[in-house]
């Protein structure tokens, strides 16, 4: 015997495309979804990772989903850790001072390879006013801090 | 012990949204009398007084755009017709049709309530009810939403919440009181929620998602169901929303909440039910629990039973009903619930409220007691609620059924 021999009983067929819906208003289920994930985002995602989607404004499906679908991400990014980490802007890496950094590590490349101080001003000028620049070194710079502390608590003791 | 609970291996749960016993599987009771279903001459006032019967007209989408209540004060209307909290209360199933009224129907639009669905227009739950085992008397664990019920599938109790407020269980609660997740990892075993997507979610992610380990989404179910690694207990949400896909496809809810679309949560049962069902050596070993979390507002004849307390109380502010602090010592209304493998004998009804002499009554508190019952034997960590609660697993046989006796459905 096997599964060709079984009885088969056909699922009734209906036009997919037209019962699909995504602008459908959100029912309370859905909402109370979007509350849990919001607490839990505030909760656990790292400040400078948050989405800041404001979910008052989130009023159908599809809206509703692609919020949970970020938000379902992110805690699975940030939530084995358990709490909120201090972003690197936290921890005292304020834009300012990251650009500072920047500023005497480039000064100092300018000064051996002999170049002015001109292109380091114009460099400093364009860091301190680009913080998605910054935050997007500080960024990678977290995601390691988080795979490795990761990989150190997975490690048998 | 049966031969079905020696080879048992795997124990899944599919849990869908928000549909009565008698608004899917009522109908069945015509052709199987012993399914404590509906007679047809069930009926319900409304606001005007006039007679609602119950009529085999439920459609699959667009009678229940208004969401029925399911809220606590909603429910307690529905079971008592509208009479207030006091003594000598007494439950009549009068109050479904006024609650509907209230969330904006229309006289007319409220008698929606009191429809069911023709059991040839659900094929999927219906064959299954029919083919393996039917619980007459599986109740939702408290006469309210979602949150909470869904609560006591995973942990046996809802901390004494009976609304969709925020539910949070903190590290000392599940110290006390863990998951049948935390319960099965502690014990040596392999335990994981599979939620449909990451646009669709689950709850429980919120609480659990320090142990990635229990997450992961319905295509791994499948993978797993393939790969022989499904776990020792798995528990399947169903997609909650219309939503696109990851390769810009449309995919359709399959929770069959109101008002998303019935037969596509049909179709889910049955993808759930395959992926099991083609793997001979899966098939053998896995019992597969198909239940609703709650009824969702929608009518059914039977009077919820006591129950046991679960040591909690839910203040009149809570409950929302003026003069009940809630004890939970009273079950929600009933839900479909059908039990799946091929050691369960077709056409099995498990007696409920209908049968006094030999009625079995089950609640979602059912769910761990089992899972821990068979997997985790001594394991003492439950609540009140799940010590006193029925468990199934005994439902299954010595005689294994042939490939032959067993549908497959097709899509």
């Amino acid at each position: 015997m096997t599964i060709e021999d079984a009885p088969v009983v056909k699922v009734l067929d209906f036009d997919e495309a037209e019962a699909y819906n995504p602008d459908r208003p959100i029912s309370s289920l859905i909402r109370t979804q979007l509350l849990h994930l919001h607490h839990a985002e505030n909760l656990i995602v790292p400040v400078r990772f948050r989405t800041n989607i404001n979910i008052n404004n989130l009023l159908t499906e599809r809206q509703a989903s692609d919020y949970i679908h970020k938000i379902t991400q992110l805690l699975h990014r940030y939530g084995k850790l358990g709490s909120a980490r201090k972003s690197t802007v936290e921890r005292g890496g304020t834009p300012t001072k990251v650009a500072t950094k920047l500023t005497k590590k480039t000064q100092t490349q300018d000064k051996q390879r002999g170049k002015s101080t001109k292109r380091t001003r114009a460099l400093v000028k364009k860091a301190s006013k680009a913080p998605k620049r910054v935050q997007s070194t500080a960024q990678k710079a977290d995601r390691k801090k988080v795979k490795k502390t990761a990989r150190n608590m997975s490690k048998p003791r | 012990m049966s031969r079905g609970l020696e080879n048992l291996k795997h124990v899944v749960v599919l849990m869908m949204e928000n549909r009565s016993f008698d608004h899917m599987l009522g109908g069945l009771r015509k052709k199987f009398p012993k399914i404590a279903g509906l007679t047809g001459t069930e009926s319900n006032p409304d606001a005007d007084g006039n007679v609602v019967r119950v009529a085999p007209d439920a459609v699959y989408r667009g009678q229940l755009a208004h969401d029925p209540d399911h809220h606590f004060p909603g429910v307690d209307l529905q079971i008592f017709g509208g009479m207030p909290f006091g003594p000598g209360r007494v439950a009549n199933m009068q109050g479904f049709v006024k609650s509907y009224a209230t969330q904006g129907t229309g006289a007319q639009g409220s008698h929606a309530i009191m429809n069911y669905f023709a059991p040839e227009k659900i094929p999927v739950l219906t064959t299954l009810a029919t083919e393996y085992a039917v619980f007459n008397g599986w109740f939702a664990s408290i006469p309210g939403p979602t949150i909470c019920n869904r609560a006591f599938a995973h942990y046996g109790t809802s901390f004494g919440n009976v609304d969709m407020n925020m539910f949070l269980v903190t590290d000392a609660d599940r110290a006390k009181i863990p998951t049948i997740y935390e319960r099965l990892k502690n014990g040596g075993k392999s335990a994981k929620l599979y939620y449909y997507d990451t646009p669709s979610s689950t709850m429980e992610i919120v609480n659990l998602i320090k142990d990635q380990s229990f997450f992961a989404t319905f295509d791994q179910f499948a993978a797993d169901c393939k790969s022989g690694d499904l776990p020792a207990y798995s528990f399947i949400e169903p997609n909650y929303s219309d939503h696109p896909g990851p390769d810009g496809g449309q995919l359709l809810a399959s929770d069959q909440h109101p008002d998303h679309h019935v037969l596509a949560g049909d179709k889910f049962i049955a993808s759930v039910y395959n992926q099991i069902r083609i793997i001979p050596e899966l098939w053998q070993t896995t019992a597969l629990l198909i239940v609703y979390d709650e009824h969702g507002g929608l009518y059914d004849h039977v009077v919820p039973p006591n129950c046991q307390p679960d040591g909690f109380t839910a203040a009149e502010a809570a409950t929302g009903v003026p003069g009940l602090d809630f004890k939970f010592d009273r079950l929600g209304i009933r839900v479909p619930a059908i039990l799946v493998s091929p050691y369960i004998a077709r056409g099995t009804v498990v007696p409920g409220p209908e049968d006094p002499a030999n009625q079995r009554v089950f609640e979602h508190a059912s769910i761990p007691a089992t899972v821990t019952k068979q997997f985790l034997a001594g394991n003492d960590t439950g609540t009140p609620r799940e010590k006193a609660a029925q468990t199934f697993l005994d439902l299954l046989g010595d005689n294994l059924r042939p490939d032959s006796d067993c549908v497959f459905f097709r899509m």
